[in-house]
């Protein structure tokens, strides 16, 4: 093939352009740590990224939603435990009271007593979350029970989603815990107590008794359930959390530039494009070769 | 016989014709950098004495070195090159539309759901409404760039087409005036090799631009075919127009001088308007159709949901997005409704009036989405990444398509060049070859003038 001076040059301008592209992307890589800047990098790796990041976006949005929920459900817990310690009280000032050697007066000091239990117990049915009154079911803007305990909630009980299509309870019914939805309403009760006491009424404070009793019962049911749901959120936390990892170390094999790698081949990039423009010169220094002898 | 008088002519045109030679090689060696040059050669022939002797040497004119095959190749190469440069660079601009660097329709997706995912369990809290907003604004906003961009390039595009058009018809024009003077550069005698280097790279130019194959007929002229027809003949060239059709895809025409316009836009496949034609014409388009498919399909998702729920208000029956009239369009036209944009509580979060403000399950409808089949897609970010892919894949087939050119056009170039091409090893051997010769000629001349003058010095 007979060879002329355009050949040489137009050959040799081609692979220099070549190396020159190659460091270019290199260079990108190495710089961004990322092998995929844009679809074409390779487009099949592109769209599972897409999906990965979609996957761990909304994993990570059920884990904040389960943390909020399980720190929520962690106060009701704290909270209906509380209430269990004040039905607790009311019951043992309600043994002492029933007691032949209590006096009226001693009765209506128990009394005021446990008037002070009612107003606690109402605090505690107005207990507040990371987004309003944890008792009043979506009634969570305003105070579920009002001064003198009545409640003006509801049932509900609110749900999240923790995976495609499955729900779970992210709070306790209020009413359940503390009105008669749950068998029996537990302020009246305490201020049924009051009431005999003030009365000095044994044979209700007697009655009181056992009414505590089942209000513990019902209070604690509650309190158990919130605990259950608050645990049952961390083990599934954990479990997702696994799982953005595990998406997060996919997308990472798909998009991560290995360093070493890429350092490697960047290197050897630039000797291809040192070694081109070498070339490039000692094509450029024949012509001067050429014209010297001429 | 001969005689001295006739050496004296015999020295003398050998005295011209290594000249002729040293000119041409002195014109190859000046233009060796000359896009399109072709190497000349003296065509130096015998002439014979009257007596019949073999007499001195004559200069029949210059050689052109010219290779029909291969410079047929070179300009299909060329074609293919314009058409996969032009469509690259179209696709490398559709791809920073449609998937930026930074923050893509995918990640805006992901951001609205997030929001959701908030509200859901924040149902009442002012803040998580005004983000769900924002995220909206945020992705409506991005889909309706990346649509109204695509239409920008695909206006762009078209301008660039027109560009090209009036670049060739200019080219054309050259070519055809170089025909007429080739012609009667040729009836002369004359060797217009210049002329035909100068025919040869705007035909080159032509090639890139369109896609171009010549016929040489025995008068030099060329016939320039393209697209299945002839944009030039002869002395006439064709202009090349480039306008848009009802459907608003590109249409172009070639007109030759008095003729009626023809319709060549099937046929151009090659070149800058070949490749601007697909990349304008078929590729962006079906982005911009799937692209109308998500925001069509998302907005209606979402509206039906938001639609059936209640607001902080207790107001009931509001679309978050503006409903699209059509999935055509839906994509640029993708907004967040104007009568809830600044209206956090009319984000519906409960199914029920009753359930405000602390219901959430219609937000947990609303963020669910995220997670469920949309379309042909899984979910409405895989629906984008199927968009971003298969846009990627053409600009990464457009992309091989290039460097592949990049490679055959520079293959064909050297065939080229080894046929018609300058060696300068070549021409220092021709001009150390017609030096020698001028010398001897010259020695000759010198020795026969000295004949003559002994000769004379005897009367």
């Amino acid at each position: 093939m007979r060879i002329t001076d355009s050949m040489r040059l137009s050959v040799d301008l081609l692979n220099e352009s070549r190396a020159s592209q190659n460091l270019y992307v290199l260079t990108e890589e190495s710089s961004s740590g990322n092998l995929i800047s844009e679809p074409s990098d390779n487009p099949n790796g592109f769209e599972t990224l897409v999906s990965l990041d979609s996957q761990i976006t909304i994993m990570q949005g059920r884990n904040t939603a389960m943390s909020t929920a399980s720190g929520d459900l962690n106060t009701a817990s704290d909270a209906l435990a509380s209430a269990g310690d004040i039905l607790d009280q009311a019951q043992s000032l309600a043994i002492q009271a029933s007691n032949g050697s209590y006096s009226a007066t001693d009765r209506a000091a128990a009394a005021t007593q446990v008037d002070a239990l009612v107003q606690q117990m109402i605090q505690i049915g107005n207990t507040k979350g990371a987004n309003g009154y944890l008792f009043g079911g979506t009634q969570t803007d305003t105070p579920p029970f009002d001064p003198v305990g009545n409640f003006s909630g509801n049932g509900a009980v609110k749900k999240i989603e923790v995976a495609d299509g499955i729900l779970a309870s992210a709070s306790v019914s209020g009413a359940q815990a503390f009105t008669a939805a749950g068998g029996s309403n537990v302020i009246a009760d305490l201020q049924s107590l009051a009431t005999a006491l003030t009365a000095n009424n044994v044979a209700g404070i007697t009655a009181s008794i056992a009414q505590m009793q089942s209000d513990q019962a019902q209070v604690s049911e509650v309190q158990v359930e919130a605990g259950a749901l608050s645990a049952n959120f961390q083990t599934t936390s954990a479990l997702l959390t696994t799982s953005i990892t595990s998406a997060e170390s996919t997308a990472s094999t798909i998009d991560n530039a290995a360093t070493p790698a890429v350092y490697s081949e960047l290197q050897a990039a630039q000797s291809s494009y040192q070694a081109a423009i070498s070339v490039t010169q000692q094509v450029l220094s024949m012509r001067s070769f050429q014209s010297s002898i001429a | 016989m001969g005689s001295l008088f006739a050496l004296l002519d015999i020295a003398q045109s050998g005295l011209a014709a290594q000249s002729a030679g040293l000119d041409a090689t002195g014109q190859n060696v000046s233009n060796v950098n000359t896009p399109g040059y072709s190497e000349v050669t003296a065509k130096i022939e015998t002439t014979e004495t009257v007596d019949g002797f073999s007499g001195g040497a004559q200069v029949a004119g210059m050689n052109r070195a010219f290779d029909a095959l291969t410079f047929g190749n070179l300009l299909t190469q060329q074609g293919l090159g314009g058409a996969a440069d032009a469509r690259s660079s179209a696709l490398s601009q559709a791809e920073s539309l449609v998937a930026p660097n930074g923050q893509t329709i995918g990640d805006n997706i992901d951001s609205f759901f997030q929001a959701m995912q908030s509200l859901e369990t924040s149902p009442s809290d002012p803040s998580a409404r005004t983000e769900v907003l924002a995220q909206a604004t945020q992705l409506a906003q991005s889909v309706a760039t990346a649509a109204g961009g695509l239409t920008t390039l695909r206006d762009s595009l078209l301008a660039q087409a027109q560009g090209t058009a009036t670049q060739l018809n200019g080219e054309l024009s050259q070519i055809a005036t170089l025909n007429t003077e080739i012609s009667r550069a040729s009836a002369a005698g004359g060797s217009p090799t210049d002329l035909e280097d100068q025919r040869d790279e705007l035909a080159s130019q032509v090639s890139t631009q369109i896609g171009a194959q010549v016929i040489t007929d025995a008068n030099g002229n060329y016939t320039l075919l393209s697209s299945g027809t002839a944009l030039v003949a002869d002395g006439s060239a064709a202009t090349v127009a480039v306008g848009v059709d009802g459907s608003d895809n590109l249409k172009i025409t070639s007109t030759m001088p008095g003729g009626i316009a023809n319709d060549v836009t099937q046929n151009v496949t090659q070149g800058t308007l070949g490749g601007l034609r697909e990349a304008r014409d078929t590729d962006i388009p079906a982005t911009s159709a799937q692209l109308d498919q998500l925001a069509f399909g998302f907005a209606n998702a979402v509206n039906s949901i938001q639609s059936a729920g209640y607001g902080l208000d207790g107001v009931t029956g509001r679309n978050l997005f503006l409903a699209p009239g059509s999935v055509v369009g839906a994509a640029s036209a993708m907004a967040v409704d104007p009568a809830v944009e600044n209206d956090p509580s009319a984000i519906a979060a409960s199914t029920t009036a009753a359930g405000i403000p602390g219901g959430n399950d219609n937000a947990i409808a609303l963020a669910a989405l995220a997670s469920q089949p949309f379309g042909a897609s899984a979910t409405p970010a895989d629906a984008y990444g199927a968009i971003a892919s298969d846009l990627g894949t053409a600009a990464s087939t457009a992309n091989a398509e290039q460097s592949l050119r990049q490679a055959t056009i520079t293959q064909a170039q050297s065939l080229n060049s080894s046929a018609s091409g300058v060696s300068l090893d070549e021409q220092m051997t021709n001009l150390d070859q017609f030096q020698r010769a001028y010398e001897a000629s010259a020695d000759v001349l010198q020795t026969t003038n000295t004949l003559l003058g002994e000769l004379m010095q005897d009367f």
